[in-house]
């Protein structure tokens, strides 16, 4: 048969196709079973075991506490300004400069001061509010500022926070009620 | 052709290739603001049902009156002793408690990246914190057979730089033990945040100074460190950003660093985001993570576990 060599190069490119396709879903069927990695040397495969083998040959201990080196208790959160930038977000969300904490009824509130991360001249504020022993915390608000670079809390006086922009446009914010004044 | 011979030497499988199983059920973490003995005793009761792995993550290394431990989000200092007696109590907690001893948790005792002290002497000190929280496990009568420390670090591109947080990756190996085969070994729960979603064929730049090869070096090439990556944010549907990130150092390790990296199971914080629909929920990240390391040969894999942390103490 006289086939036009453009049609042969067609039909060679669907058969080689096919071929990697199958290979493919075959590989793809065979992970509806469960798969153990093949690790470099180095690596521990009994990371990868539910229950590692050398644990299963520790017999099983009763079920009594045993006695826990003491500690000293905890010595009690910080309040007012604290020159942190760490924050409860992940670090693609914000970045913070610093922050400020203190009771406000009853509730620990903190505001973190700083700009988004994907945008170093939007400032923001982020406020958070958490129970007594910390047991429960919520982010209440986001506040952005103008766009006028990445905010720092300069200073507090009760509530009342004084934040300036990196370009040093200053705004005040009321933590208790969580608006600027 | 030219096309059809890449795909096969790159090892691709067919677009929309998704694995069948369902994802493990998920286990607590927590972003701990305490140490309070009583209550982590009380997390690790609730806890007791549960397998696989939990991290507990106490906040930014720190340093004050003499001894390392962190800076936490409460804004207080916890001492490594403070932290260790935190974690012994949520381990007496879950084994006191737990209805089944074939059940088997992997305790991750967390910190990060984030600034403050992180480096090669506070790597040191967690590493040998968390060896003398399995020598506590192991004193009898011992709880080795169900239950185990490991450290843990959520190493994000957006704090401190690569060669910063790499010391500390080399100051935990330093003091890396495996008595009966009880290793200390550390995860690492952090991002790739910036790694380009898809493989480049070279060492591609993330955030900051960061490049892939950091990211796999802190979750893979140094030996104590096994990948929990995070699975956090919700992507438009079809686009699972953050397995991808992942699949492509995993790639990547596969190339150029002497074989695949395999993610230990998936991390996500959708009850840390208060069930914000724009991050995934368990499952979701699980599954994302689990396809993305499946659509390519080189990094098959079944991941075995999945864990949401919270900000409930």
């Amino acid at each position: 048969m006289n086939v036009p060599k453009s049609i042969r190069y067609i039909l060679a490119g669907a058969i080689a196709a096919a071929v990697v396709a199958g290979i493919g879903m075959a590989v793809a069927a065979s992970t509806t079973q469960t798969t153990q990695p093949l690790l470099p040397n180095g690596k521990d495969p009994s990371v990868y075991q539910q229950k590692p083998d050398w644990a299963q040959q520790i017999p099983a201990a009763p079920r009594t506490p045993k006695p826990i080196a003491p500690a000293p208790p905890e010595g009690g959160p910080a309040r007012g300004i604290v020159e942190s930038s760490q924050g409860p977000f992940p670090g693609g969300l914000y970045a913070i400069q610093n922050q400020w904490q203190d009771e406000v009824g009853f509730r620990w509130v903190q505001v973190y001061a700083g700009s988004l991360y994907s945008d170093p001249q939007q400032g923001i504020l982020v406020v958070r509010i958490s129970s007594l022993d910390w047991s429960q915390s919520t982010v209440a608000g986001v506040y952005l500022a103008g766009h006028s670079g990445s905010l720092k809390i300069v200073a507090a006086s009760g509530s009342i926070l004084t934040v300036q922009s990196l370009s040093g446009v200053v705004s005040r914010f009321d933590a208790s009620t969580q608006r600027f004044v | 052709m030219a096309f059809l011979l890449s795909v096969a030497t790159l090892g691709l499988l067919p677009p929309g290739s998704r694995s069948v199983l369902a994802a493990p059920t998920s286990t607590v973490s927590r972003y701990e603001e305490t140490v309070n003995t009583s209550t982590l005793f009380n997390q690790g009761s609730a806890a007791h049902d549960m397998s696989g792995i939990v991290v507990l993550d106490f906040g930014q290394p720190y340093y004050q009156n003499g001894t390392y431990g962190t800076w936490n989000w409460s804004n207080q200092f916890f001492s490594i002793a403070q932290i260790t007696a935190a974690a012994e109590s949520w381990l007496q907690g879950w084994y006191v408690s737990t209805n089944n001893y074939s059940n088997y948790m992997r305790l991750a005792v967390g910190t990060s990246n984030d600034f403050g002290y992180t480096g090669n002497a506070h790597g040191k000190a967690w590493a040998a914190m968390v060896n003398n929280i399995n020598a506590w496990l192991a004193t009898p009568p011992s709880f080795l057979g169900s239950e185990i420390a490991w450290g843990g670090i959520d190493a994000e591109t957006e704090w401190s730089d690569p060669t910063t947080t790499m010391a500390w990756a080399n100051g935990y190996a330093v003091n890396l033990s495996c008595p009966n085969g009880a290793c200390n070994y550390y995860v690492d729960y952090g991002d790739a945040g910036g790694c380009p979603a898809y493989y480049t064929g070279t060492d591609s730049p993330c955030n900051g100074s960061w490049l892939q090869g950091h990211v796999q070096y802190m979750a893979w090439g140094v030996r104590p460190a096994y990948p929990l990556p995070e699975v956090y944010f919700n992507p438009p549907p079809g686009s699972r950003v953050n397995a991808n990130q992942w699949q492509a150092i995993a790639l990547d390790s596969y190339y150029f660093w002497g074989g695949a990296m395999y993610p230990f199971g998936s991390m996500t914080s959708y009850a840390a985001s208060g069930n914000s629909s724009s991050y995934n929920q368990p499952s979701q990240g699980w599954q994302e993570l689990q396809d993305a390391m499946n659509s390519n040969t080189h990094t098959v894999e079944t991941l075995g576990w999945a864990t949401d942390v919270t900000w409930a103490n």
